[in-house]
């Protein structure tokens, strides 16, 4: 809890140097929650391109807004909720636009599952190559099943992934009551666990 | 709260073991999953699982840089002006757009009543345009035709129908006095689409010969003698180059018997819609 009151409170310290005109205090906050807000959108989306694209969006947004952030709300508690309305909202955009199987640039060919991934230079690529073995058969399977799970599930347990993000975090950001989190989460586990014969 | 296909029969459900595997410790768990093979690999699988997870939301490496530079790059943008400010709230723009659409209604209810009212100035106001004078003004006026065929004026039976403002409207105006801005209503006339007028002139040659300078040189106008001591004038100009007119009169020395607008002077209490007006004046000589 101390960790956690310490964060707020720097996060604070950022905000309100930001809001004096301190542009590096604003850096310092994409280098802290970047990572956060992608894998929120990661966690709505499934893809990794549109997660990079809303990650960047909610940034920008957050720039222009942030002069005129009160502090009603925690920092990260308002930046997670950028992150996930915007992420919805590419994902309702993507629905309709029949784009809503989210097939990642680099997700394995259909009849290559064996083969060498697309050579796509993309961010991700930049793994080591004992990361790129660890994307076993498993992990391709995973990510598949992932995919084909009901989405509100999907995303609960995704966001659970989220380091720091509590059960009551989750709520919040997908409007739902607690039991309801741990119900999906557990849900999708299990769904995923039969559908992977583990 | 027992899964009936664990083969101990009081196995916990799968919603006690996915929070375990997020960090909750429910007592006897831990001894339970010792025991208990399936439960363990459940709980194994679970893990595993959200192994796969955490590697498929490996953050893309530079993505904070990238973030960065973006914001940079719109920041170097010009920003384009905003159509309300900043503090202007939601709540605040709807409240602008209700104001504005009742202002709307209200001077569009305002403008329908004044082509139902004024059906001779639009008509007139549409230039060359046969003018169709109001029902009751159709006998010729003079003895002889002042303005061409298809203008007609008011029978002499019939001026009260065309003389004094059609309406009235009360305006409010700010104004500044003694540093002070203070704010006033005043009533403003409009004028009517034919106005008649008796002056008295005191020589006819001279009067020509001013009515030729002070009517401006695009309107169209005819005079007429009526008589040895009188004679007519009827012009078609608008409401603003008819004040002018009567103001030109009057600087003259003619002197205005009618009491009705516009008034020599009076162009204060009136207000000047572009409008046509048909203007009859007769001038009569006075010793």
């Amino acid at each position: 809890m101390a960790k956690d009151d310490n964060q707020k409170a720097e996060d604070r310290t950022l905000v309100e140097r930001f809001k004096q005109g301190d542009e590096t205090a604003f850096d310092r906050l994409v280098v802290k929650y970047s990572g956060k807000a992608y894998q929120i959108a990661y966690g709505v989306l499934g893809n990794r391109e549109d997660a990079e694209e809303v990650a960047q969006d909610v940034f920008l947004r957050i720039h222009r807004a942030l002069p005129k952030f009160r502090g009603d709300s925690e920092f990260t508690t308002w930046m997670y909720r950028i992150a996930m309305n915007l992420a919805r909202n590419k994902y309702r955009w993507n629905k309709s636009r029949g784009s809503h199987v989210n097939i990642s640039i680099d997700a394995p060919i259909e009849g290559r599952d064996d083969g060498p991934r697309p050579g796509i230079d993309l961010p991700e690529k930049d793994l080591s190559p004992d990361e790129r073995t660890a994307l076993d058969e498993l992990d391709k399977r995973a990510r598949e099943e992932l995919m084909n799970l009901p989405e509100l599930s999907r995303q609960a347990l995704v966001l659970r992934n989220i380091k720091e993000l509590s059960y009551e975090a989750i709520a919040e950001l997908l409007g739902c009551k607690l039991g309801t989190v741990k119900s999906r989460i557990a849900r999708a586990r299990e769904e995923l666990r039969k559908r992977l014969d583990l | 709260m027992t899964d009936q296909s664990c083969p101990t029969g009081d196995c916990p459900d799968i919603g006690i073991l996915s929070e375990f595997v997020d960090g909750e410790k429910p007592s006897g768990l831990e001894e339970h999953l010792a025991q208990c093979e399936r439960c363990g690999r459940i709980v194994e699988a679970y893990k595993r699982i959200d192994a796969s997870i955490d590697q498929q939301m490996h953050v893309p490496t530079g993505l904070d840089v990238r973030i960065l530079e973006a914001v940079r790059q719109e920041n170097a943008l010009p920003k384009s002006p905003r159509l309300f400010p900043a503090f202007f709230s939601t709540a605040w723009r709807y409240a602008a757009a209700f104001v504005l659409t009742a202002v709307l209604c209200s001077a569009m209810a305002h403008m329908l009543r004044n082509r139902r009212d004024n059906g001779v100035g639009d008509t007139l106001a549409a230039g060359n345009a046969t003018l169709q004078p109001p029902q009751g003004m159709t006998e010729e006026y003079g003895r002889a035709p002042l303005l061409p065929p298809e203008v007609r004026v008011p029978a002499p039976g019939n001026e009260h129908l065309a003389t004094g403002p059609v309406r009235r409207v009360d305006v409010t105006g700010n104004q500044v006095r003694g540093g002070a801005q203070t704010t006033h209503t005043r009533p403003v006339a409009l004028l009517p689409e034919i106005v008649r007028h008796v002056w008295t002139i005191k020589d006819f040659a001279g009067t020509k010969a001013r009515l030729e300078k002070l009517l401006p040189a695009d309107a169209r106008c005819t005079m007429q003698k009526l008589g040895d001591d009188r004679f007519s004038l009827n012009a078609e100009l608008q409401d603003k180059q008819l004040q002018e007119l009567v103001n030109g009169f009057s600087k003259s020395g003619w002197g205005l018997v009618s009491a009705n607008l516009p008034q020599p002077g009076g162009g204060a209490r009136v207000r000047f819609l572009g409008r046509k007006v048909l203007y009859n004046a007769e001038l009569v000589k006075v010793k």
